[in-house]
């Protein structure tokens, strides 16, 4: 499994290839999921920490648990599944859901 | 060093003092209290003199034992009684694994147990204290013990913390003034007074019940109330328990299978009376 792969280039071919970050989570498989008024508690057993999470993050660690992925492939699926729109503001948003779910140990980069 | 040997529910405590007089007193208001099973004590809780002329000199207790915590100011040895009861709490807050503790009240009824969450002014130990008086059986004050292994509280009948205008009112309804400890006065936490909870609270500390219905009370507003959803449940349990983290997963679960099967509501009121009838006409809706 490659650990990253070449990022589209948005430079107008003037940039060089950039190499993107790649996330994998070990949701669910080291997690406890129990789904509770719309949203779902997730118990992390590595961490030891008790999450809520609202949409779209369950959808975001159940498609990063299908397959590694950067933010562009990432956003690009999320929103096939959610049938919304792929643009900047939801790279934004994924982009910003997944630094978070890194900083709390659910996603790992690499 | 002077000891009182002693056992509140699952908790077998060895409890230590160099002073004799907060011994007696602990002695006198857990009457009737059984020793340890084998006399195996399994939680220490002491106090002592922060400095050894603070045993003599303007005596002052500090909180000891299994477990401590740095930050603990020492008391004053006047409230002897109160600082025995508060390392007796810490001691459990701190070094329990056996059971779930949520910071709650609870009694008893026909086997099925009202959980009453809440922190200090909410009401909760007035509210339970006068329950108990009244065809209910008081489980719990402090701390409602919850069997990981099967949902089940498990009593914990310490001694009644009384606060300011509930120990008139409690004195008031129990005519055995033996049941009552020595009025503190200038503590920390006010005017305290611990009331013993009755020989059948005591008698049956070996009883568990199954959760039936938690209610969040809070004293001093006008009467109101509304429904806690499964979500909330489960967040305010978990914030009111000392060892939700220390436990892992089986807490977890546990949490999330009375977050979705026991209700729950938060109410407000003005007055004991006015309380007490909230709790009752819960309790008829929910069959308890």
């Amino acid at each position: 499994m490659p650990r990253s792969r070449a990022a589209p280039d948005r430079t107008g071919g003037l940039g060089a290839i950039v190499t993107a970050t790649i996330y994998r989570t070990d949701f669910p498989g080291s997690c406890r999921v129990h789904p509770i008024d719309g949203m779902t508690l997730v118990f992390h057993r590595p961490s030891g920490a008790t999450h809520f999470l609202d949409s779209p993050v369950p959808e975001m660690l159940e498609l990063l648990a299908e397959t590694p992925d950067d933010i562009e492939g990432l956003t690009r699926r999320l929103c096939a599944r959610l049938g919304t729109t792929d643009d900047d503001e939801a790279r934004t948003v994924v982009g910003t859901r997944i630094a978070e779910l890194v900083a709390i140990g659910l996603v790992q980069a690499s | 060093m002077h000891a009182l040997h002693l056992r509140i529910g699952p908790i077998a405590y060895r409890i230590g003092s160099p002073w004799a007089g907060p011994i007696a007193a602990l002695r006198r208001l857990y009457a009737g209290y059984p020793e340890p099973e084998d006399g195996l004590a399994t939680v220490t809780a002491r106090i002592g003199p922060p400095r050894p002329w603070r045993r003599w000199l303007r005596p002052q207790a500090a909180l000891e034992g299994d477990h401590v915590l740095p930050d603990t100011v020492p008391m004053a040895l006047r409230h002897g009684l109160l600082a025995l009861e508060m390392t007796m709490n810490m001691q459990v807050a701190l070094g329990e694994r056996r059971f779930l503790l949520v910071h709650a009240a609870a009694v008893e009824r026909t086997g099925r147990a009202l959980i009453l969450p809440g922190h200090s002014g909410s009401g909760k130990s007035t509210l339970a204290a006068l329950l108990g008086e009244s065809g209910w059986r008081l489980m719990a004050d402090e701390f409602v013990m919850i069997d990981t292994a099967t949902g089940l509280v498990h009593p914990f009948p310490r001694a009644i913390s009384l606060k300011n205008s509930a120990i008139s009112e409690m004195e008031r309804r129990i005519a055995d003034p033996s049941r009552f400890g020595p009025h503190l006065s200038g503590t920390p936490k006010g005017e305290l007074r611990h009331l013993r909870p009755t020989a059948e609270a005591v008698g049956r500390m070996d009883e568990p019940a199954r959760p039936a219905l938690v209610l969040f009370p809070a004293y001093g507003f006008e009467p109101a109330s509304e429904g806690v959803s499964r979500s909330e449940l489960f967040a305010r349990l978990t914030e009111g328990s000392t060892n939700y983290i220390a436990l892992g997963q089986p807490g977890f679960d546990r949490l999330t299978e009375i977050a979705d099967t026991v209700p729950a509501a938060r109410f407000a009121y003005p007055d004991s009376a006015t309380g007490i009838a909230i709790v009752e006409q819960f309790c008829a809706e929910a069959g308890l």
